[in-house]
């Protein structure tokens, strides 16, 4: 290595010595390399409640009903625990957060509460699905349902469509917490409340967009065996043999509902 | 000397509160400037008021994160994400912050959340140029840096913010964003708060030709012995009011934003912010024309 080179070398690594010093003394408050560095420790401070106020304020407004439930200062805790366990990475808070359900489900809070970890995930594809990518039918697939036998139908959904799978109410706790309307908030939460001390049975909640504002069901007998079926990969045949046996399920039905709640993208054939 | 090199456009910073005023209230403002992270979303309600907007006003794309002064590259899926909005939006300015914010902590590559500074050397000089080159030549676009405000000073510094920024757009032609209030907080905090004198000592070091657009903000004061934060949730100050006439003396009809992130105010406080400026900056360039 020239000298030329080895100054350039040196320069470099000061150069990301001094990010990186700045960086550990606002992530780790090393009270000893801040005075060793003689850094103002009312610069580091400010940058730290800054740092803590702002993922505060991101984590808050990608999961509300979460920071619904808990406490200020329990959610303090955990929004800094989280940035030590997944730094935000993508220059863009709203992407943040990805991580935080199964979080959630390591700490005492999510271990007393168990349902929080599902109302984390539901807020996290509310969030995805508020900014996701604008989509409607291709009306014109619907040709495919008269042209083409239901083996070789398949659907692609609309982007923000989601399914979960989960034991717990969240749905009633999602809208407890959402909503202009204070009696059917107090309804959800009656219900919440009511489910979450009986027997829970396992059900699949869907997340969808019909326009701008994400909305939540959960998904009734039939429906969810059909839906999972479709968005699995399956055929529309196969799909519908999967609910054969369910009298209440009807695929007309079914579709008109599809259509209305901006479910579907298209139709594509497939030869098998 | 005063260069009246263009219209003088005065436009205020868009959050989210104000959206239903902007689309709907009578046109006072010249442009709006959005910061560009909060349209990252591929779709949503949000990205298409911006597009309303964009059908009213012109939109200036200021980005928070892209961390120019960065030692590590800035991820290219940010870029892209970056490069989709400059297209569907179609900004007349695209700003970014002469600072660090892409590192790493506990083995992982991360954001900083924040503004950082950077040492103002001849090696981060050189980082830095090579950055904006780069992200210019990416999405096809002059860039306009902006001065930041700071809570930590580096010893290893021995430009000037001021000789850095300049020396940075000859050798990359971008532009400058001169923040008065940036200025005005960091002479608060390490330059014993002579406001008027740091802008003065600011702007003459940078070329005349080179302020693109100036932001004016508001800060708190804090209690004895705590530093000023750059909050952006007050009325523009006296202090700053005047350092934006030294500015516009020097550098003529820049277009003028009004910045306010924190304790939003009514629509109206906003844009009669906005007006001020106007009003301030056409007095100055009348005077000199007479």
């Amino acid at each position: 290595m020239n000298a030329e080179v080895k100054n350039d070398f040196a320069k470099d690594e000061q150069c990301m010595n001094e990010q990186q010093c700045l960086l550990d003394a606002i992530w780790n408050y090393d009270a000893n390399a801040i005075a060793q560095n003689g850094v103002d420790v009312r610069g580091i401070n400010i940058y730290r409640r800054n740092l803590l106020a702002n993922a505060q304020r991101a984590l808050s407004i990608s999961f509300p009903t979460l920071f619904e439930l808990l406490d200020s200062d329990v959610s303090e805790h955990i929004t800094f625990q989280f940035l030590k366990s997944s730094p935000p990475n993508q220059g863009d808070w709203a992407q943040w957060g990805k991580a935080l359900a199964s979080f959630i489900t390591t700490t005492d809070i999510g271990h007393q509460y168990p349902y929080l970890s599902d109302c984390t995930a539901l807020d996290w594809y509310v969030h995805n699905a508020l900014h996701g990518v604008d989509k409607t039918i291709e009306q014109s697939s619907l040709q495919l349902l008269a042209d083409c036998e239901p083996e070789h139908i398949f659907i692609k959904f609309n982007p923000n469509v989601k399914l979960l799978e989960t034991k717990y109410p969240i749905v009633d706790i999602f809208y407890a917490h959402h909503g202009d309307d204070e009696l059917k908030r107090k309804n959800a939460m009656n219900n919440a409340k009511q489910v979450l001390v009986s027997t829970q049975s396992e059900q699949i909640v869907m997340i969808y967009r019909p326009e701008f504002q994400p909305k939540v069901i959960t998904l009734m007998t039939g429906e969810d065996v059909f839906m999972r079926s479709l968005m699995s990969g399956q055929s529309l045949a196969q799909s519908l043999s999967a609910v054969n046996g369910n009298n209440q399920f009807s695929f007309e039905k079914w579709l008109l509902n599809a259509i209305e709640k901006n479910l579907i993208h298209y139709f594509k054939e497939k030869k098998l | 000397m005063l260069v009246d090199n263009k219209a003088l456009l005065v436009g205020v910073g868009l959050r989210h509160p104000h959206f239903t005023d902007i689309l709907t209230k009578p046109k006072q403002v010249d442009f709006v400037e959005v910061h560009s992270e909060n349209f990252f979303g591929q779709g949503g309600a949000a990205l298409s008021v911006l597009q309303q907007v964009r059908e009213k006003y012109p939109v200036s794309l200021h980005s928070t994160s892209m961390g120019l002064g960065s030692i590590h590259d800035i991820p290219m899926g940010y870029l892209e994400r970056l490069k989709k909005l400059t297209q569907t939006i179609d900004p007349f300015l695209m700003s970014e912050h002469a600072c660090f914010t892409w590192g790493k902590q506990y083995g992982q590559s991360m954001h900083s959340g924040d503004l950082l500074p950077i040492a103002h050397t001849h090696v981060n000089l050189a980082r830095m140029c090579e950055q904006v080159d780069k992200v210019q030549s990416f999405l096809g676009r002059q860039l306009i840096i902006e001065n930041v405000s700071a809570y930590v000073k580096f010893d290893e510094s021995y430009l000037s913010e001021a000789e850095f920024l300049a020396e940075l757009c000859q050798r990359t032609g971008a532009k400058i964003l001169l923040d008065i209030n940036n200025i005005a907080v960091n002479s608060l905090n390490f330059e014993g708060g002579n406001i008027q004198q740091s802008v003065a000592d600011y702007i003459k070091i940078l070329p005349l030709k080179s302020v693109e657009q100036i932001h004016l903000a508001g800060f708190q004061i804090p209690s004895d012995g705590q530093l000023v934060i750059d909050d952006h949730a007050q009325p523009v100050s006296d202090e700053v009011w005047q350092g934006y006439r030294l500015a516009i003396e020097r550098f003529g009809a820049v277009p003028t934003l009004i910045e306010w992130d924190s304790h939003l105010p009514h629509w109206s406080v906003l844009v009669n912010e906005a007006l001020k400026a106007r009003e301030i900056a056409q007095a100055i360039l009348h005077r000199s024309k007479s």
